[in-house]
């Protein structure tokens, strides 16, 4: 079965922001782009518009926090919706937590509009994170 | 049940989320029905879910849905919760049930 546009869409943005192309990132992102991450340390939250969900990003690059996805396990998508299923490390070098992650996106014209994050190991990545 | 049976592979595993007493992985019809009954013991059935979106392709389906949890007692969960199968065969072979709200989902179940 061919992935939905917005699904091949989406994974081609993860594949690129697993690989630090913040470019190719951002141009996937709606200008008012609002993202939801859950758990409850420094970078959890909700943050509103493109220039907040990218410089959550740049914030937590300067604190030493790395975001690595280490398997994309699938990506489902149709006109509406993306979900993506990913495998992650998060955390300091040091003390990475992982977890299977859901990402969640309300995908609009070809653009991430919504995203929402649920971790299955949240507790950790708070604890990692601080 | 008869329905369960027929939707669940036979060794299929339900992992249910979190860090409640009701988490952990359970595997085969019987483990899962031993789970739903101790859900609706701690609810008393005052469980509901409000589906928002259902997407699939040839290897899983995703529910994204509004789950309210309630107990006895006054504690309540609703959040945005994700269910995820893993399909083979026109099969469930794996769930993974997650909350939106790990915390307070964690809270109103522990």
């Amino acid at each position: 079965m061919t992935d939905h546009p917005n699904a091949a869409a989406t994974r081609a943005a993860i594949e690129a922001f697993s690989k630090g192309d913040v470019e190719s990132m951002a141009a996937a992102l709606a200008e008012d782009a609002v993202w939801h991450i859950p758990g409850s340390n420094r970078f959890s939250g909700e943050f509103r518009g493109k220039a907040a969900v990218l410089g959550r990003f740049q914030q937590m690059g300067a604190a030493g926090l790395r975001t690595s996805i280490d398997e994309i396990h699938d990506v489902v998508g149709n006109d509406e919706h993306v979900v993506a299923l990913v495998k992650i490390s998060i955390g300091p070098a040091e003390a990475t937590a992982s977890a299977n992650a859901v990402w969640v996106m309300h995908v609009a014209d070809g653009k991430m509009l919504e995203f929402w994050g649920l971790n299955d190991n949240q507790g950790e990545i708070d604890r990692v994170i601080g | 049940m008869d329905t369960l049976k027929e939707l669940l592979t036979d060794d299929a595993v339900w992992h249910s989320g979190g860090h409640s007493p009701l988490s952990g992985d359970y595997k085969g019809l019987g483990e899962m029905l031993s789970l739903f009954a101790r859900f609706f013991e701690l609810t008393g059935g005052d469980m509901s879910q409000e589906l928002h979106a259902v997407l699939a392709d040839d290897e899983h389906a995703v529910v994204l849905l509004k789950q309210h949890i309630g107990r006895p007692d006054g504690r309540s969960y609703d959040g945005n919760d994700v269910h995820v199968f893993h399909i083979a065969d026109g099969k469930v072979t794996e769930f993974w049930g997650l909350s939106g709200d790990e915390a307070a989902s964690d809270a109103a179940l522990s």
